[in-house]
Order: structure tokens, then sequence, then C-alpha cells
């Protein structure tokens, strides 16, 4: 039976976390700063440009912070988009892999952000 | 189980900083985290550490590159272990081909990362000198 995998998966980062809520919260904070402006580089690169090193090269970092904090598919698809960036290849692929890491990123940010604010120091 | 080893970790990703800087502290090692191969050199030159671990794609000097240094220009046979977000064998080849010693993959499991740095720093110890 198929069973489609969640929308956000942090089990890795609550193993690697050794229960402390100020590293998650941290991590967290991390991702949501450096992630989206990567994301809207690799959009510009692959909507406004045909430089597959470049692509490359972003979707390459993406992928090693999509592997920290999961989203459903993002993983994959910048995977994915990295594969086909390597051998310069398959653009509209590329393009459709982009829409829908950037479509489960939006549906998974408020997650995200409830979960950092769950894990927020107090004073 | 890392008590005492000085390790220097070679990555741009903050994200990828902060996990394995945070894991290697936990695991009970000193970790220096450098953003670029061409740090990583100079430190090399300076400083002792144990082993490297070392990010394949940097901007300025890359792990390759950086290993192909620290072999033939610094002739140093300091562990190097490289971190891989794939899993792809030609990518694996040239890890050993541009002398790094192990290939780990991301995102990093505290087991693997242990048994791997034991294993070379053992290995590097008992080699004759």
């Amino acid at each position: 039976m198929f069973t489609n995998p969640p929308l956000l998966d942090l089990s890795y980062l609550f193993e690697i976390s050794f229960g402390d809520p100020q590293y998650v919260y941290d991590v967290l904070s991390l991702f949501v700063e450096t992630f989206p402006p990567g994301l809207a580089n690799l959009e510009k690169l692959i909507r406004e440009t045909d430089d597959f090193d470049a692509i490359h090269k972003q979707a390459h970092t993406l992928k090693s912070s999509a592997s920290i904090i999961r989203i459903r598919n993002v993983f994959d698809d910048i995977t994915r988009i990295d594969m086909l960036s390597r051998s310069k290849t398959g653009k509209e692929e590329i393009i459709a892999r982009l829409d829908n890491v950037i479509f489960n990123f939006n549906k998974a940010l408020p997650l995200i952000q409830a979960e950092r604010g769950r894990n927020r120091p107090h004073p | 189980m890392l008590t005492g080893y000085k390790i220097l970790v070679a990555e741009d990703n903050p994200l990828n900083q902060k996990v394995t800087s945070f894991l290697l502290q936990k695991l009970g090692a000193i970790s220096t985290v450098v953003a670029d191969g061409s740090i990583a050199v100079k430190l090399v030159e300076s400083d002792e550490f144990d082993l490297i671990l070392m990010d394949l794609h940097m901007p300025e000097m890359d792990g390759y590159e950086a290993t192909e240094y620290i072999r033939k220009t610094l002739n140093r046979d300091l562990p190097v272990v490289a971190l891989s977000a794939t899993s792809f064998e030609e990518e694996k080849q040239r890890c050993l081909d541009a002398g790094m010693n192990a290939c780990i993959t991301k995102p990093l499991d505290a087991e693997k990362l242990t048994e791997t740095i034991l294993r070379l720093t053992k290995e590097k110890k008992v080699l004759p000198g």
C-alpha cells in the first residue's frame, strides 16, 4: 500500500540534537535564513539562464540542507535537478522539479516556523 | 568516544557546519570549522589535526584540490574523509584518486562517523613512520 511521506520530517534533526531544544532552534533558524534565498537563486538560474554549472552548484548546496530538514520530495527533486544539470540536459524536467520544490517548501514553512517557535529558548 | 580528537571540518554550508561541529562536540572531539579548502590547507600547514572532514564542493578550493595539495605539496598523510551528498561510485573513486582515505555521505550518522574516524586514526598510528 502506498503511503504519502509526511510533509515535514524532523526525525533526523531530533536524533542528532541529543534532546537539546536550543540546538533544534538554532538549526531551524539557520535553515529558514539560508534555504529561501538559495531556493530563490536556484529559481532565478533555472528560469532565466541556461547556466547548468551554476544550477548544479546551487542545487548541490540546497541538497545538503534538504537532507537535514526533510520536506516531502524536496531532497529527491533537488537531487534530480542536481543530476540533470550536471549532465546539462532535461531543462523541462528541471523546471517541473523546481515547481514541486517551491510548492512543498512553501507548504512546509509554517510547520518549520511553528517547530522553531516551540523550541525557542526562554529568557 | 572521540575525546580529545582534533578534527578540522572544511564545509561551506552553514547548516552542515552547525550539524557537524555539534555532533563532534557531543562525541567529545574538538572541531575547527572552515568554509573553504584554501583555508583548510593553511591550517594544516600550521596546526596539528588528527583528521579532516572535507566537503567536496567549496567555492575557491574544493575538497579534491585541497586534498591533492595536502598530499602532494604539503606531503602530509593526515587522514581525510570526504563528506559527500551523494553515493555515486564515480564520486567515491574520484575521492580516493585525490588521496582521500574514506567517503561518508551526508547527512552524518554518529555511529558511522565515529567508526570511520577511529579506524583511520588507528591505521595512521600503526603505520611505520
